[in-house]
């Protein structure tokens, strides 16, 4: 009987010990997926290397968007000992009530609360050493915008979590964030990594960096003559867009009243909208310069072509249409463009047909979008044939159309460019230092719009807006020709019709004239002191234009002088230093003739240019003296005597 | 001499492994100088990263037409003041 037990005691221990051995060798030599990974995570650790956020650059290298680190705090609710302390100790610290910490950390259930986020690393490291339990600190990456509000509508901003939300931040965010990495490695019993290359911690994984086009100098100037026009003209906002004449690089763009998008979540979600881009609206007579210069292309009107502007009044459809000022009669095609005749503009409509009207615009970029780099970007409005006669009467001075205040500023690049209408750029390159990689971006050509010789022509009517005779004068520039067009719009509300009362002021325009490089629009919503586009918005242009030149150190063109004739600035080769000053020459007549009755200008010039310049003038000089001129009877500006008769009087230098 | 043989191959056997042990070890330890160094490298790397967003603060253009303004008492320059300069001796951008 024993002996039976010690068998079936031994037999039992003999099969227990079999079974140990046939696990022990199943776990240990037969492979076992979820062994192994366990295996692994014991003496491997995971590293997250997030990627830094690309730097957004003006075109001079200035930071406008960066990403600096920051540290946030988080709580463990469950690990949290004395709850009271806990509340009132960080509440005193970061500024908050103690019940507000208290409502993030309540629920016992949760172990990770944030308690505050973006903290500088200082402030961060002596709540740590308070060795609250339960509170805890990691680093996280925070957007910074170094300049403010500076160009914040085009910036955009990003979210708590690092993703664009608006602007370039959103347009570019699949770039600008780049690819986080992870890194795993061995560690140490005490959960040090044991490093095989050091350069995994030092190479930190980045996105690309965005180089604009903007000038952040011009771009403050800009907002700041905006902000100050919204103010003095008691206007709702105003938006502006400065491009380079030559390739419609976007130089700066504003619109005011702009938001800070370091707290963008305090600004009214209406301010966080790049009006330049996303708005349309009717822009009035800055559209006569766009129809009149297709009609000179395809031969309908010259610049000298006289048409009756029915003194004020002219009846179509049963609806009269006015002119906004003073009534006119027989007007040239340049002064229809100089004194912004809305029956003028009508008129050559008319004679154009409402299918070349549409065309024209349609040509010029409006009814769709340019394709700039910028989210949210409205293409206008051209409403689809066939047109009554009113609507085409009142599409020709600018009403009935809509269209972006971009898409207006690259329609006049295209005059100023000498015909060629060109996609709007922001973005000029694309770099990733990390990994070395470029991406450039061009500028596109959309299509040839008016050929060389009209875009002259045109240049050279709109030069004389801002003579003393036209409507904009306001928007000159000591010592530069500019050529621009003003803009009053009235404007439409849905169902109600044109409401009295509600303008939109706007001016653009180029300059200098003769060679452009810069385009500037200017658009004032809703002035309440003053309404003229000529009053409210050339002024504002003015100010631009005169930062902008004197910002890239463009030396002053003296029209009406001999000099600017030999100024070789112009011509930067043979064949378009002759044209140039053919152009130069007619613009010089052009404005001398315009000048007739003053008495010109002679001061510093020989004897041989002022015979020169009043070559075909009817004025009669009498000679005193040797040298350059040195002073005139009558002074320069003064009415001409009625014999013509000036005396100059020559001093040796 | 031939005594010596099996003690001498015992011997090479011991200090191998040992030269091993200490290369594996010596490895280890620049591992820990090299992750500290990196901490320092990353450290310093935020503070000019923090350093440069103080600078460009500074340079902001509204800041520098306040101190323009206000400390240097300068005002904006009219269009008349402004002198053009222009010529090939001239050492200014064109």
């Amino acid at each position: 009987m024993v002996k039976s037990r010690f068998f079936v005691l031994f037999f039992g221990l003999i099969v227990g010990w079999c079974v140990i051995i046939a696990r022990a060798t199943q776990l240990q030599i037969l492979p076992n997926k979820r062994l192994a990974e366990l295996e692994r995570s014991q003496y491997r650790t995971r590293i997250d290397l997030p990627a830094r956020r690309g730097v957004i650059f003006d075109r001079n290298g200035k930071e406008l968007a960066v990403t600096v680190p920051s540290y946030s705090l988080y709580a463990d609710p469950k690990e949290i000992r004395n709850q009271w302390t806990f509340d009132h100790i960080l509440a005193r610290r970061l500024g908050y009530s103690p019940n507000f910490i208290y409502q993030k950390i309540r629920d016992r259930s949760k172990q990770f609360v944030w308690i505050d986020r973006h903290l500088k690393k200082q402030f961060v490291a002596s709540l740590m050493r308070l060795h609250l339990k339960g509170l805890a600190a990691i680093q996280e990456p925070d957007r910074v915008y170094p300049n403010g509000n500076l160009l914040s509508q085009v910036l955009g901003f990003v979210g708590e979590d690092g993703r664009g939300l608006s602007g370039l931040e959103l347009q570019y965010d699949h770039l600008l964030k780049g690819k986080g990495r992870t890194v795993v490695l061995e560690r140490d019993a005490r959960g040090r990594p044991l490093l095989v290359n050091g350069k995994i911690f030092t190479d930190t994984p980045a996105g690309y960096d965005l180089h604009l086009t903007v000038d952040a100098e011009l771009q403050f100037k800009l907002e700041q003559e905006l902000e100050k026009t919204v103010r003095i003209h008691e206007a709702d906002s105003a938006t502006g867009v400065v491009l380079d004449a030559q390739n419609s690089n976007i130089l700066a763009i504003a619109t005011v009243p702009t938001f800070n998008p370091n707290r963008a979540w305090d600004a009214k979600p209406s301010l966080w909208r790049d009006r330049v881009v996303t708005d349309a609206f009717e822009p009035g007579s800055v559209v006569k310069p766009l129809i009149f210069s297709k009609a000179i292309e395809e031969g309908i009107i010259k610049p000298n072509t006289r048409t009756f502007c029915d003194n004020g009044h002219m009846l179509i459809d049963g609806h009269i249409i006015h002119e906004a000022d003073t009534p006119f009669g027989w007007l040239t095609t340049t002064q229809i463009l100089m004194k912004s005749s809305n029956i003028g503009a009508a008129k050559v409509a008319f004679a154009m047909g409402a299918a070349r009207v549409r065309e024209a615009l349609k040509d010029f970029g409006f009814g769709k979008p340019l394709g700039v780099s910028l989210p949210g970007e409205s293409g206008g409005f051209v409403k689809p044939l066939p047109w009554r006669k009113i609507r085409l009467a009142n599409i020709a001075f600018g009403q009935g159309v809509e269209a972006t205040a971009l898409q207006i500023a690259d329609a006049y690049a295209a005059i100023a460019n000498g015909g060629i209408l060109r996609t709007p750029r922001i973005v000029s390159e694309l770099v990733n230092e990390q990994t070395g990689k470029h991406i450039k971006i061009k500028s596109h050509i959309i299509r040839r719009v008016i050929s060389p010789e009209v875009a002259s022509t045109m240049r050279l009517m709109l030069s004389m807006v801002t003579t003393s005779e036209g409507t904009g004068y306001n928007a000159r520039v000591s010592g530069y020709p500019v050529a621009g067009k003003t803009g009053t719009a009235q404007v439409a509300v849905p169902g109600k019709g044109y409401v009295s009362g509600d303008y939109i002021a706007s001016f653009v325009g180029f300059l200098p004239a003769n060679d452009p490089r810069f385009v500037i629009y200017i658009v004032v919503n809703h002035p309440r002191d003053g309404y003229y586009g000529a009053e409210v918005a050339a002024p504002v242009f003015s100010e631009i234009a005169s930062f902008a030149v004197q910002r890239a150190a463009l030396p002053p063109v003296l029209l009406t002088r001999k000099s600017i004739l030999n100024n070789s600035a112009i011509a930067r080769d043979a064949a378009t230093q002759a044209q140039s000053i053919a152009r130069i020459r007619r613009m010089a007549q052009v404005l001398a003739a315009e000048e007739k009755n003053q008495t010109p200008n002679f001061t510093g010039l020989t004897l041989r240019e002022v015979l020169n310049e009043i070559r075909g003038m009817p004025i009669h000089i009498q000679i005193h003296g040797n040298g350059v001129v040195s002073m005139t009877v009558p002074p320069a500006g003064d009415t001409l005597p009625a014999n013509k008769r000036v005396s100059i009087y020559l001093k040796d230098l | 001499m031939s005594q010596f043989k099996p003690l001498a191959s015992v011997l090479i056997i011991i200090v191998a492994l040992f030269t091993m042990v200490f290369f594996q070890l010596e490895v280890r330890r620049m591992g820990y100088v090299v992750l500290k160094q990196a901490i320092k490298y990353k450290s310093l790397e935020d503070h000019y990263q923090l350093q440069s967003l103080r600078l460009t603060r500074i340079l902001r253009p509204e800041h520098l037409q306040s101190v323009a303004i206000n400390q240097l008492t300068m005002d904006e320059p009219l269009p008349g003041q402004v002198i053009h300069m222009s010529g090939s001796n001239i050492a200014l951008r064109q």
